[in-house]
C-alpha cells in the first residue's frame, strides 16, 4: 500500500512538474508558440492563436490541480487528453516527414521523435494515475 | 454517466474555466496582443540580422520596385501578381527558413497582407513582417 502511494506520488510529481514547466516556458510568448503550432500545418492561424494563448494556462492549472484533491481527477483527465492530442500531432508530423521542432517547451529545440516517445511515457503515467484514482473511488 | 467520469469532467471544466481568466488577460495586455490577431510577428532589421536561422525574404512591393532593388535573395510576391509569383515563392521556400515579408516602409500594409495570405492559404509558419520595410533594412546596413 505504502509502495503504491509512493509510486503515485512520484508519478504525480513528474507529470505535474513537466506540465508546469511546459506551460510556464510558453506562456510569455504566445505568438512564438502560435508559429510553432502553425508549423504542424494542421490548424489555421486563428485556431493556432487560441491554442497558443489558452493551452499553456491549461497546462499550468492542470499541474496545480494535480495537487488539490478536489481537482485531481479533472487535472488527470485534461493531461491525458492533451497528451493524446500532442501524440496525434507529433505522429502526424513524423508521418509527413515535417522537419520541425516540437514546440513543446517554448524554445526552438526539441525533435519530433524524442518528443513523441517522451509523451508516450507521460501518457502512460497519466493512465496509471487515472486508474489509481478510479480504484480509490 | 459513470460517476467517476462525471466527476472528472466537472473538475476538468473548472480547470478550463480557471485557465480562461489569465488567457483573456494575456490577449488584452500582452505587448504582442495585436499581433495575435494577424498572421505574423513584426521584427526589426536588427533582430533579423541577429538570427542564426536561414531567412527567406519575400518582397511584397510592386514588381517594378522589386526590379529596381531588393534585399539579396528575396523573392517577389505581392497580392496583385499573386497567381504569377506564388510558384516562384514555393520553389524558393524550404521548411527551415523563417519567412520575412517586407514592403516599402513606414505604414505600408502590403507585407501584412502577403503574410496573412501565406498563413491562410499555404498554411505556412515562421512568418514575420519586417518593421519599417525595405527602407528600414537599407538604413540598418
Amino acid at each position: 500500500m505504502a509502495a503504491k502511494r509512493i509510486v503515485s506520488w512520484v508519478l504525480s510529481l513528474v507529470l505535474g512538474g513537466v506540465f508546469f514547466y511546459a506551460g510556464i516556458s510558453k506562456v510569455s510568448m504566445p505568438p512564438n508558440f502560435a508559429l510553432d503550432i502553425m508549423n504542424y500545418r494542421i490548424v489555421p492561424w486563428p485556431v493556432a492563436v487560441v491554442m497558443a494563448v489558452f493551452l499553456p494556462w491549461v497546462e499550468i492549472f492542470s499541474a496545480l490541480g494535480l495537487l488539490l484533491p478536489g481537482l485531481r481527477k479533472g487535472a488527470l483527465l485534461l493531461m491525458a487528453a492533451m497528451l493524446l492530442m500532442f501524440l496525434a500531432a507529433l505522429a502526424s508530423a513524423a508521418v509527413r516527414q515535417l522537419d520541425i521542432t516540437c514546440g513543446c517547451f517554448g524554445d526552438s529545440m526539441g525533435e519530433v521523435v524524442p518528443a513523441f516517445l517522451r509523451n508516450c511515457v507521460l501518457f502512460t503515467m497519466a493512465l496509471v494515475l487515472i486508474a489509481r484514482e478510479r480504484n480509490r473511488g | 454517466m459513470n460517476p467517476f467520469l462525471r466527476q472528472s469532467l466537472l473538475q476538468a471544466l473548472v480547470i478550463l474555466a480557471l485557465a480562461t481568466i489569465p488567457a483573456v488577460v494575456v490577449v488584452l495586455v500582452h505587448p504582442y496582443g495585436p499581433t495575435l490577431q494577424s498572421a505574423a510577428l513584426e521584427v526589426t532589421a536588427q533582430e533579423v540580422r541577429s538570427w542564426r536561422d536561414p531567412v527567406l525574404w519575400v518582397d511584397a512591393r510592386p514588381q517594378a520596385d522589386f526590379e529596381a532593388g531588393h534585399i539579396e535573395g528575396a523573392v517577389p510576391l505581392n497580392e496583385r501578381d499573386w497567381e504569377q509569383q506564388i510558384d516562384g515563392f514555393l520553389d524558393a521556400w524550404y521548411p527551415e527558413a523563417r519567412i520575412v515579408v517586407y514592403c516599402g516602409g513606414g505604414e505600408c500594409n502590403a507585407s501584412r497582407g502577403v503574410a496573412e495570405r501565406l498563413a491562410a492559404e499555404a498554411g505556412l509558419g515562421h512568418l514575420h513582417i519586417l518593421k519599417g520595410g525595405y527602407a528600414a533594412w537599407l538604413q540598418s546596413e
